[in-house]
């Protein structure tokens, strides 16, 4: 109940210092403290490159 | 300052006493090996054990994450920073990282560029790299000068060329920047350096002093002079105002620059929501900080219980105003002391931003 409300109370601090103009912390915690999660589709396709033992190019799989 | 920074700063001040509380594991550093291809001048570590000390053996890291950190986070949103040295020294570092991926958990790396050809880059990005940032300081005579190897700049350029081709042509980019040190040989040449990194693609510069820790300590020529910093910040803010992605790094509290050289107000997050793993196992905050204030052990302890139930001195900074300078700072609510590394083992501040930039709060 406690971590629920500092949270709220945080997410709250973090639109008023939108309003203000400082939009910067959403976006730092964005980019470094919640970052995008890898993509299912390129794990299970390393998993099967890796049982056929047929790696194609990284930049192929990010494709 | 003015009233709308002022107010700023004192709500990032009630979110960062929350946060304290919070304390959400959002960065984890793993010091995975010392081993390292250059011989830099500002090195943060000694460095000077790195040939005797062995790499931190990867099953013992994963056992970390598998047993103590996994069954308390969501691992998508924390994101594992592989460090050294140099990481890329590691020869099993895509096995790491594609260990980390199938776990869901997102991992990045600092690296020098030397050692990333573009087969070892496409083998790090299929393995699940989400975020890097490649050293470059400076133009190419003076990146030689302080990484101390005459391959240096071309192993930089062609890292950065390889990401900013990458994140041209694919379509899940990776989040990545330019790190540059700032030192009494680059600092004139700052213009020009932003416009060499922008035409090899780069959109991201991050600019950071140095401290005086480490080989930096003894060598004057690195520290910067009071007047070069704060012609540091002036640069960063004109920089921004023309529309460039320029920051300064996190590390110290900046007065009346905050809002206006980097993206973010000042927040120390080191044990409120960054940890590392050291070398040797040592729990600590940020790589750089001081072994006093190691909190545990991997081998010895548990490191989640270590991350609930220790990091006192990180989340509670009342014992910092006990020394100068912040005994009588009236920018205390603002700062809390400056970054942590910058403690020495006694406690005393290393370097007061504050006072570079000659503000009183």
């Amino acid at each position: 109940m406690k971590k629920r409300i500092l949270t709220r109370a945080n997410a709250l601090i973090i639109l008023l210092l939108s309003v203000l103009g400082f939009t910067g912390c959403r976006e730092y915690l964005v980019k470094y403290g919640v970052p995008e999660p890898p993509k299912p589709t390129r794990v299970a396709e390393t998993v099967e490159n890796e049982e056929t033992q047929d790696i194609p190019s990284a930049t192929d799989q990010a494709r | 300052m003015n009233l709308r920074l002022k107010i700023a700063l004192l709500l990032e001040s009630l979110r960062r006493k929350n946060l304290k509380q919070l304390h959400p594991l959002r960065q984890l550093f793993w010091e995975s090996t010392l081993r390292c291809n250059v011989h830099c001048l500002h090195c943060g570590s000694d460095c000077v054990a790195s040939v005797e000390t062995p790499d931190m053996p990867a099953e013992d890291f994963l056992n970390v994450i598998d047993t103590e950190i996994t069954p308390h986070v969501d691992p998508h949103q924390v994101l594992i920073i592989i460090s050294g040295g140099e990481p890329l020294m590691r020869k099993d570092l895509a096995d790491i990282g594609r260990a980390l991926m199938l776990r869901g958990y997102p991992w990045g790396m600092v690296t020098n560029g030397l050692a990333l050809t573009e087969t070892r880059f496409r083998e790090l990005v299929a393995a699940g790299l989400r975020s890097i940032t490649v050293s470059c300081d400076g133009l190419e005579k003076d990146h030689i000068w302080l990484r101390q190897h005459p391959l240096a700049f071309e192993g930089a350029t062609r890292a950065i060329r390889l990401i900013a081709d990458y994140n041209t042509n694919y379509p899940a980019p990776l989040t990545w920047d330019v790190v540059t040190c700032a030192n009494q040989r680059n600092i004139g040449h700052l213009p020009q350096i932003r416009e060499m990194l922008w035409s090899l693609g780069v959109r991201d510069w991050r600019v950071f002093g140095i401290d005086p820790m480490g080989r930096a300590a003894t060598n004057e020529e690195l520290l910067l002079t009071d007047d070069q910093f704060q012609y540091l910040m002036k640069y960063i803010a004109s920089e921004r105002e023309a529309g460039h992605h320029v920051s300064y790094s996190c590390e110290g509290y900046l007065g009346g620059y905050e809002g206006r050289v980097r993206d973010h107000l000042y927040l120390c997050a080191a044990g409120i929501s960054v940890a590392s793993i050291l070398i040797d196992g040592s729990i600590s905050a940020c790589t750089s900080i001081r072994g006093k204030y190691y909190q545990g052990n991997i081998y010895k302890d548990s490191f989640w219980s270590v991350w609930e139930n220790g990091f006192q001195l990180y989340r509670d900074r009342s014992w910092m105003r006990k020394k100068e300078p912040c005994n009588n700072c009236k920018a205390w609510t603002f700062c809390e002391g400056n970054g942590m590394h910058l403690r020495r083992e006694d406690g005393s501040l290393m370097l007061c931003h504050l006072h570079r930039l000659g503000q009183k709060n």
